[in-house]
């Protein structure tokens, strides 16, 4: 009675091993999501409509890259089967790498009509508001998902993506872009106003 | 054998002590002068639905994903491709032929991108952010063939119209004859 009773456990050991190298080939192999999916149709619904009338006179691209990484804790049991996974890994426990390409677009904001208009026989003096940072263009077809090690969040990606349109915006204000935008909009106003007359445009930051 | 063992262990601490691979360094940075006059703006959502069943039998479990995402989209005109006789000036009549109407901003932020649901059955993998970004891309595509089904470049042209006239008007034109180009289909 009891040599079947060890003859059944190690029935079942032998079992339970099976199922485990069943399951862990199933993982390394079978499993792998690499085919290239298809979202299914859904329609797209409008949620608002604004008339605007802005005039973008200058474009910026960037390309920002931003990465995080997650190195294991320092350990000195060399004899626990994790430390070797690290060794493996070498160091690394998760690591995500995004590169964000983006645009920003420079110009003016003249939706409320905050602009004017004075003339007399020599001479067109057009107002004009400063120009001012209009777009940040960031889209999922500008960014790619150039590392992923370990399970992401999306709040993480989010967070990353954030980091990467703050550093686009830090970037693009140290280049100057308001006076260069300054400078194509008085070009775009000259090509745009045919006059024999003196033109003069002005910005002025209060309008 | 014990040789062996020593050169195989000594092999992985060299491997393990070494620094990861190095981030790619992106510096890379365009100035360009443009002068796009953006007339009308579109707030579109989509609800981006992915049902990944098991179809193979090896495959255990499904997949089930519903993100809805937003798009801000501007539309306008590009006034940097007026020619030079495309305004004809007679008297206080003005004549003048805009360009045709196109997208001139299409935003995705990523702050108003929500997974709303995300389940994973039985052996099946989690999704991936690699993943998660190819849908979006789709999701993105899918907007912009969608959007000129919208009224929005009627808009853009109605308002481009709106504002050029309203322009020539404060600069002293009494009459002003606007020809719009019909959009292509080039964006």
């Amino acid at each position: 009675m009891k040599n079947e009773y060890i003859r059944l456990a190690k029935n079942l050991l032998v079992l339970a091993a099976f199922i485990i190298i069943g399951v862990v080939i199933y993982r390394f192999f079978a499993s792998s999501e690499s085919e290239e999916l298809t979202i299914d149709t859904t329609p797209i619904h409008i949620e608002s409509i604004k008339t605007i009338a802005e005039i973008s006179t200058v474009s910026y691209r960037d390309e920002v890259v931003i990465d995080t990484v997650e190195f294991y804790k320092k350990s000195s049991n060399f004899y626990d089967p994790e430390e070797w996974v690290r060794l493996f890994k070498r160091n690394v426990k998760r690591r995500l790498t995004l590169i964000v390409k983006g645009e920003i677009k420079y110009g003016l904001d003249l939706s409320k009509k905050n602009y004017t208009i004075r003339s007399n026989a020599d001479t067109v003096w057009i107002n004009l508001p400063q120009p001012k940072m209009l777009d940040i263009i960031i889209s999922p077809s500008r960014t790619e998902i150039f590392q992923e090690q370990g399970d992401w969040s999306d709040a993480t990606r989010r967070q990353l993506e954030d980091q990467a349109k703050f550093k686009m915006i830090e970037n693009a204000k140290t280049l100057s872009l308001q006076s260069k935008a300054e400078e194509n909009t008085v070009r775009l106003f000259k090509k745009l106003i045919h006059t024999k007359q003196q033109l003069i445009i002005q910005f002025d930051e209060n309008i | 054998m014990k040789y062996f063992v020593f050169y195989i262990a000594l092999l992985f601490l060299c491997f393990g002590c070494s620094e990861p691979s190095p981030v790619p360094e992106a510096e890379v940075f365009e100035i360009k002068n443009i002068g796009e006059l953006s007339t009308t703006e579109y707030t579109v959502g989509k609800i981006i639905k992915l049902d990944d069943k098991a179809e193979e039998w090896y495959k255990y479990g499904d997949r089930k994903l519903l993100i809805n995402c937003k798009a801000k989209i501007k539309a306008g005109v590009d006034l940097s491709k007026i020619k030079n006789g495309d305004i004809k000036i007679s008297g206080t009549t003005i004549e003048i032929t805009l360009p045709p109407v196109e997208i001139t901003s299409f935003s995705m932020d990523p702050s108003l991108i929500r997974t709303e649901m995300e389940s994973v059955t039985g052996l099946r993998d989690r999704f991936t952010q690699q993943e998660k970004n190819s849908f979006l891309r789709q999701g993105e595509e899918a907007i912009k063939k969608d959007m000129a089904e919208t009224g929005i470049f009627k808009d853009a042209t109605d308002n481009a119209s709106a504002f050029v006239t309203d322009f020539y008007e404060q600069l002293g034109f009494e009459n002003i004859i606007i020809h719009q180009t019909p959009p292509s289909d080039e964006k």
